[in-house]
């Protein structure tokens, strides 16, 4: 009935829009962590299509984001409650929790940083506008803010060159995204990207240098929705804005230049020989790319508008996925309507995608190496599906009506 | 003197006044001699065996005796008299050991053979008593002296000579009185007797040939005309022939190449010691004549299919290939395939000759499998499963062979089912869902599979038998997954689905535990697993997605192949016991959408599937089965709807709905989704749709049992404390009311502007919004993608309203949905559709009254629809559709008043039911009570529910209405409600009423 592809398969158990989906990589059942506008996390077994574990938040606040930060650890950000929080995957039992603040549309990141110490990079509790940085000590819960405040307008203002549209200011944080090399990125909302480094002072404890690497305006002055790392060739950083085209950046991974030669400025250094990275562009077609998600023989992304594309990384052609509503709009008006035969224009015929990922068939077999004959002879039947699942690539949405669908990727 | 020899003396001077007379006076007729003959016999029979005497008297009585036998004629009953005395003198004293002389023997032997040529020919049947009798005791004495293994011998010709005829003489009564088969049986002794204690085995190879013969004639007598007991015997005499003329040891024979089975027949068989007769020339000569008399008589024999014959054959042929294997190796094929088809098991090991055992297999038994699956012959499969399970369990070709019987098996049935089979009835009944959702009780039984035209239901049991022997051959998990692979994958199969069923019955069989009985317990099976030499996972998994594959063809699938499928996938599940679980993800839905089939082999089947895998997953319980794996089967469904495939769909859907409740219909909203699409794109498909209605009943039913528990009328005549009066303030009746009032009166007065909230993504301050216009109109410029414009105005949610009913708002919106549904379907003209959307529309309307506000867009929008039905010619229609009115207006207070008071002349006009039944004389305040009237029910029904709703609706709007229009109603009403009922509607009715009724 619909004209678009038929999911392969989906999940359900989420009873309202589902808001984040996540897939786990390092484990040998392919899983996926997705959470709701409730507050509910649900662990999936994507081979069994079951869920394994879930958790309810006890204020029901939607989790708009969410991510994977090593083995079994996951944090989930919650909007509404404003609150940070760390779980342990395998039980889904709290195990941090902090406010930040989520005013804005942005995300946020954890990395391990250099002094072994998760770090966490998020709008400041002050300004949407700037950036807080804490190191956090899960075992100790020991939280310590390690750079407050942080401004990247002024550094950076000389790097720019003048072709970009006149831009007051970077405006808001939109998108946080953290490279292998240690550079964390982040988008605004004047379509600037900026790509930064926490150098710790080994000497005195926790003290730490802001270097600031990366400069570019793809999508200048429209606001960045979303960062990926490009999984083909990770020096590759990719962005989105309301227009059509993804911007491709490459990551310089040179080692933080001598202190000497930089510039410190508002706690904020730059490096005397800082560029500014001239995009590559994509142009897609579709307009307001609000997810995007690179795997490694695909591309994934979704608009604003709730509907998702894949296209092949070497061809230009492009499939669409999404699921069309029934023709009657329900009147939920107690105003009703002299013309029964009229929708009620606010309503949209389309069940809108609110969050994407996808499951890279490549990656998995790199890091597990599937063969039959590695397969445990006590569960035949679930490795048996196991192997099927690997073999192919899978584009994963979740939906505004609580569904979680597969699609194989051809 | 012992009394015995006085008694014997005067009756054997008596015989001896006749025995000594001169030859030309003797005569041999003469009766006087037989009579005292006659006595000496029965005097003699009465002398025991053992008396000490007996010596002495034997030689007495022997003189006259021998005198008569030198007489030159003897009348025949005077012949059988000296053949009797002759019996009783062995009997006495010559039978005992060294009591009767070599030279005696010489000189009687021929004398009874004399004897007994001179008796009637043929013998009468007391004569062959008499002689067998007398040869009997005669052997036996032989056989009692020293040397009675040298007294016949080949040297003696002359007694060669004489033997030769007593044999061919006991022979013919042997082969000619089969009614006597206890005289069959002496003959037999006597034949023993002689082969084993007085005949070598070299002048035993003389007698051979015309033994052999008799022997075969005997056994080849057609019906059951011998007694089993006297072919045994005969076949232990053949045996022992075979086993001692032709033994390999004695002779060293040789046959070079043995190994090679193809060159058997060119092979030069040679005799190494050869004997005076037996050598290689006599070997060569008599073993063809062996096998041609063996071809003769196996095959009658084993039709006898008596379990002795056969017990007793079966050794026999085990002696023959342990002692002649090489001597008669000509014979072993035809052995070997006995065996076969006896089916018993042998002293020796068939293993060894395994070669044999392949040809006869591969050549003969395989090819009978198309004939023998047509014409019902068991045995072809009984005895190739012998031979692949006992004979060739190590040999190189198993497999090969184990192929191509399979394959045989696979063709034969195709054949039958292409021959049989005509068309399939492709009507299928469609049945009450409410059969399978009140009784679901599945009691497993045994079924037939193939159809009862192709084969009996006998013969399906031999073949499963056959086929799940046969699985049990294999060695490896890996062999029997390729075996499966080929006879799924044959060429032959291809878009032939009958072929494709018939070789997955025939695969699936192959894993089919036979050990496991009914009785067993479950420690048993347990074992019985455990014990298990090979898993058999690799090949039910090659199963298993076969299965896959063919239940993707569902459009194209016969009963025969849901039977098929279904049957093998009961099968897999009791092989692979908890590991199933994961399959359930795509086998358990189209097993339990089978239970509702209009078939009643495929409902067998499915049920006999259903009850194993909840044995085997769930403890024996169906609900726990079908509860645990609710997700499995939305998600098969959402797959069959999203393809547009319906079936039963709906029904199992509903199933699941009653069983697990509306809190699984909350995670699955896109089914609905995909259901309402349904019905767009169906609209004109009536059973569908009322399909579809069913469900939305089923949902609605379970839905008020989650919010509405134990509410049956919940907020009738709308919120107590709100008056929704459409004059209002005017109209209060509580003191709630008032209070209500009075507070609202005391809340500021609101800017409408800021009341309105705010949507998801609505600007919340003015630069939001001046961002948000800014963007919308640079996004005009770039017109790539139209859809997105329409989308971006779509952002904002429906307005927010207080939510005070206890159904939550998503759910509430699906039951708008079922509503609006309903009344754009309501134009359809399928009858039971009608009346299942009103049935709908009428429990949904109770629902939506919890959020009142909400009701009332959906009673205006609905109200014109379900009127117009109120004028169907059907009064079933009109019926539901004025209790769904009645519905409506209960529920939604005066808001329905104008359409209310529209509605009588409306019905006056239209409504056929009342045109029908309406009371025809003119109408006065005198006949108001009129009289009472028979309808039909059907009739009866529709106007008891038009009165109550035209009841109902004169209450919430009394004063409006012209009297003359009340007293109309009233008329109607009449019919069929009592006017003191009537009455007791309301004070206005009641006044109306009594006018009436009292006015004269």
């Amino acid at each position: 009935m619909d004209d678009t592809k038929l999911p392969d398969y989906t999940l359900r158990a989420h009873t309202c829009a589902v808001t984040t989906v996540l897939v786990v990589d390092d484990c040998h059942t392919p899983t996926l962590v997705s959470t709701d506008e409730k507050g509910r996390i649900i662990v999936w077994d994507l081979i069994t299509r079951r869920s394994v574990r879930s958790h309810q938040l006890e204020s029901g606040a939607a989790i708009t984001a969410t991510q994977y930060v090593e083995p079994n650890l996951l944090a989930c950000l919650s909007k509404e409650d404003c609150s940070l929080r760390l779980y342990n995957l395998a039980t889904l039992e709290e195990i941090f929790e902090m406010k930040v603040n989520t005013m804005s549309f942005a995300n946020f990141v954890i990395a391990r940083s250099e002094n072994g110490l998760l770090t966490l990079f998020c709008c400041s509790t002050t300004n949407p506008e700037a950036i807080d940085c804490y190191t956090i000590d899960v075992t100790t819960k020991r939280l310590k803010r390690v750079a407050k405040e942080l401004h990247f307008g002024e550094s950076i203002a000389n790097v720019l060159p003048d072709g970009l549209p006149k831009i007051d200011k970077l405006g808001l944080v939109m998108k946080f995204i953290s490279h292998d090399s240690g550079t964390m990125f982040i988008g605004f909302e004047s379509g600037i990207i900026i790509g930064f480094r926490l150098v710790f002072d080994s000497i005195s404890d926790g003290d730490c240098l802001v270097v600031v690497t990366h400069v570019s305006a793809p999508h200048c002055p429209r606001p960045i929705l979303s960062l990926e790392i490009d999984v083909n060739n990770r020096a590759k950083l990719l962005g989105s804005s309301t227009d059509t085209i993804i911007a491709t950046d490459t990551i310089i991974t040179t080692d933080t230049c001598a202190v000497s030669d930089m510039k410190s400025r508002a706690g904020i250094t730059t490096s005397n020989d800082l560029a500014f990275i001239t995009s590559e562009i994509h142009d897609t077609h579709t307009r307001k790319i609000y997810d995007i998600k690179s795997l490694s023989k695909y591309l994934l992304w979704s608009t604003w508008t709730g509907k998702s594309y894949s296209s092949k990384v070497d061809t230009s052609f492009i499939e669409k996925y999404w699921k069309s509503k029934s023709s009657l709009i329900p009147i939920e008006s107690s105003q009703g309507s002299f013309d029964k035969n009229k929708a009620d224009p606010k309503v949209s015929r389309y069940v809108k995608t609110k969050c994407i990922t996808g499951f890279d068939s490549h990656c998995y077999s790199c890091r597990f190496g599937v063969r039959m004959d590695s397969v445990a002879l006590s569960d035949r039947s679930k490795e048996r599906r196991l192997l099927q699942f690997a073999e192919h690539s899978w584009y994963i949405i979740g939906y505004e009506d609580g569904s979680i669908s597969l699609y194989r990727l051809k | 003197m012992s009394e015995q020899f006085q008694e014997l003396k005067p009756i054997c001077v008596a015989v001896s006044k006749y025995a000594f007379l001169p030859q030309d006076a003797f005569d041999g007729e003469s009766k006087e001699l037989l009579k005292h003959m006659r006595e000496l016999n029965s005097t003699l029979e009465n002398i025991d065996a053992q008396g000490s005497d007996n010596g002495k008297l034997v030689e007495y009585v022997f003189i006259p005796i021998s005198h008569i036998l030198n007489q030159s004629q003897l009348g025949r009953p005077q012949t059988k008299e000296v053949l009797r005395t002759l019996t009783q003198l062995f009997r006495i004293y010559w039978q005992h050991e060294a009591l009767f002389s070599d030279k005696l023997a010489t000189q009687l032997f021929p004398i009874l053979n004399y004897l007994i040529k001179n008796l009637d020919q043929p013998p009468n049947s007391q004569s062959k008593i008499v002689t067998i009798d007398a040869l009997s005791i005669f052997f036996t004495a032989l056989g009692n002296q020293s040397y009675a293994t040298t007294f016949f011998t080949d040297n003696d010709f002359r007694l060669l000579s004489h033997l030769t005829d007593v044999i061919q003489f006991i022979l013919t009564i042997l082969l000619e009185t089969p009614e006597d088969h206890s005289l069959q049986l002496k003959i037999c002794g006597i034949l023993s007797e002689l082969y084993r204690r007085l005949l070598s085995h070299e002048v035993l190879s003389y007698v051979l040939p015309g033994n052999i013969s008799v022997l075969t004639k005997v056994l080849c007598i057609p019906g059951v005309n011998v007694n089993y007991r006297v072919i045994c015997k005969v076949i232990q005499l053949y045996g022992y022939l075979l086993m001692n003329v032709y033994d390999d040891l004695e002779l060293q024979t040789t046959v070079p190449g043995l190994e090679d089975v193809a060159e058997l027949g060119k092979q030069e068989i040679t005799v190494r010691k050869p004997f005076r007769h037996r050598d290689s020339k006599w070997l060569k000569a008599t073993r063809g004549q062996i096998l041609l008399a063996l071809q003769n008589c196996i095959p009658v024999l084993i039709k006898r299919n008596n379990s002795k014959i056969n017990e007793t054959l079966v050794r026999m042929i085990s002696q023959t290939l342990s002692s002649c294997a090489k001597s008669l190796n000509n014979c072993i094929p035809l052995l070997i395939e006995t065996l076969l088809n006896l089916g018993e098991s042998p002293s020796v090991e068939l293993y060894t000759y395994s070669d044999t055992v392949y040809d006869i297999a591969r050549n003969k038994l395989v090819m009978q499998i198309p004939h023998s699956l047509q014409f019902h012959v068991e045995q072809t499969f009984n005895s190739l499963q012998y031979a692949i399970k006992t004979g060739l369990s190590n040999h190189p070709n198993n497999n090969v062979l184990v192929k191509e019987a399979l394959e045989a098996v696979v063709n034969g049935l195709d054949s039958l089912f292409c021959s049989r089979i005509k068309k399939p009835n492709e009507k299928i009944l469609v049945q009450s869902s409410k059969v399978i959702l009140h009784g679901l009780i599945l009691e497993p039984s045994e079924m037939q599979l193939l159809p009862s035209n192709v084969i009996d239901k006998k013969l399906e049991y031999i073949l499963v038998q056959f086929i799940s022997e046969i699985g049990q051959t294999f060695q490896s998990d890996s062999e029997l997954a390729e075996t499966i692979d080929y006879l799924l994958n044959h060429e032959g199969n291809d878009n032939n689905r009958i072929r494709q069923s018939i070789s997955l019955f025939v695969s699936a069989t192959l894993l089919h535990k036979t050990t496991v009985t009914d009785d067993t317990s479950p420690i048993d099976e347990i074992l019985v697993t455990d014990t298990s030499v090979i898993t058999k996972e690799e090949a039910s998994y090659t199963i298993l997605e076969y299965i896959s594959g063919l239940s993707t063809l569902e459009n194209e699938l016969t009963d025969f192949s849901r039977c098929c499928i279904l049957y093998s996938l009961n099968i897999m599940a009791q092989n692979l016991q908890a590991e199933f679980q994961t399959e359930l993800i795509d086998f358990l839905y189209p097993i339990v959408e089978d239970i509702i089939s209009s078939s009643p082999a495929v409902r067998q089947f499915a049920t006999n599937c259903v009850v194993t895998l909840s044995n085997v997953l769930y403890q024996g319980s169906i609900k726990e089965l079908i509860l645990q794996n609710v997700d499995y089967m939305i998600e098969s469904i959402s797959q069959r709807l999203n393809l547009g495939m319906t079936g039963q769909v709906t029904t199992v859907l509903m199933l699941v709905c009653q069983m697990a409740g509306y809190e699984t219909v909350l995670s699955f909203k896109d089914v609905l989704e995909t259901i309402f699409k349904l019905l767009d794109y169906y609209h004109g498909y009536d059973d569908l749709c009322q399909q579809i209605f069913q469900f939305f009943e089923v949902v609605t039913v379970e839905m008020k049992r989650l919010y509405l528990p134990n509410t049956d009328a919940v907020y009738r005549l709308g919120d107590p404390h709100s008056n929704h009066s459409t004059f209002k303030p005017w109209g209060l009746t509580t003191e709630d009311q008032m209070e209500r009032l009075i507070n609202s009166v005391k809340t500021p007065p609101t800017v409408i502007d800021e009341d309105l909230p705010l949507g998801e993504n609505e600007p919340a301050n003015f630069q939001e919004y001046f961002d948000a216009k800014l963007k919308i109109k640079q996004e005009d410029k770039d017109s790539d993608d139209e859809a997105d414009d329409e989308e971006e105005q779509l952002k904002n949610g429906p307005p927010k309203v207080e939510w005070i009913s206890p159904i939550p708002r998503e759910s509430y919106r699906t039951l708008i949905q079922f509503n609006q549904y309903g009344e754009r379907l309501l134009t359809h003209p399928s009858k039971p559709l009608k009346i299942q959307i009103l049935k709908v529309m009428k429990m949904v309307t109770s629902m939506l009254s919890t959020q009142y506000d909400l009701l009332l867009p959906q009673v205006a929008q609905v109200w014109d629809s379900v009127v117009r039905c109120t004028s169907d010619t059907d009064h079933s229609i009109v019926n539901a559709a004025c209790e769904t009115l009645k519905e409506i207006i209960d529920y939604s207070g005066d808001f329905i008043a104008k359409r209310f008071l529209d509605l009588w002349p409306y019905l006056k006009k239209n409504c056929a039911l009342l045109r029908e039944t309406r009371y025809k004389g003119s109408f006065s305040v005198s006949n108001a009570v009129i009289p009472k009237r028979n309808f039909p029910p059907v009739t009866q029904n529709a106007l008891i529910s038009m009165s109550n709703m035209l009841l109902s609706g004169l209450q919430k709007t009394e004063v409006q209405w012209d009297e003359t229009d009340v007293l109309d109603v009233i008329q109607c009403c009449l019919l069929v409600v009592p006017l003191r009922r009537i009455a007791e509607q309301s004070l206005f009715l009641s006044d109306i009423c009594w006018c009436l009724s009292h006015d004269t």
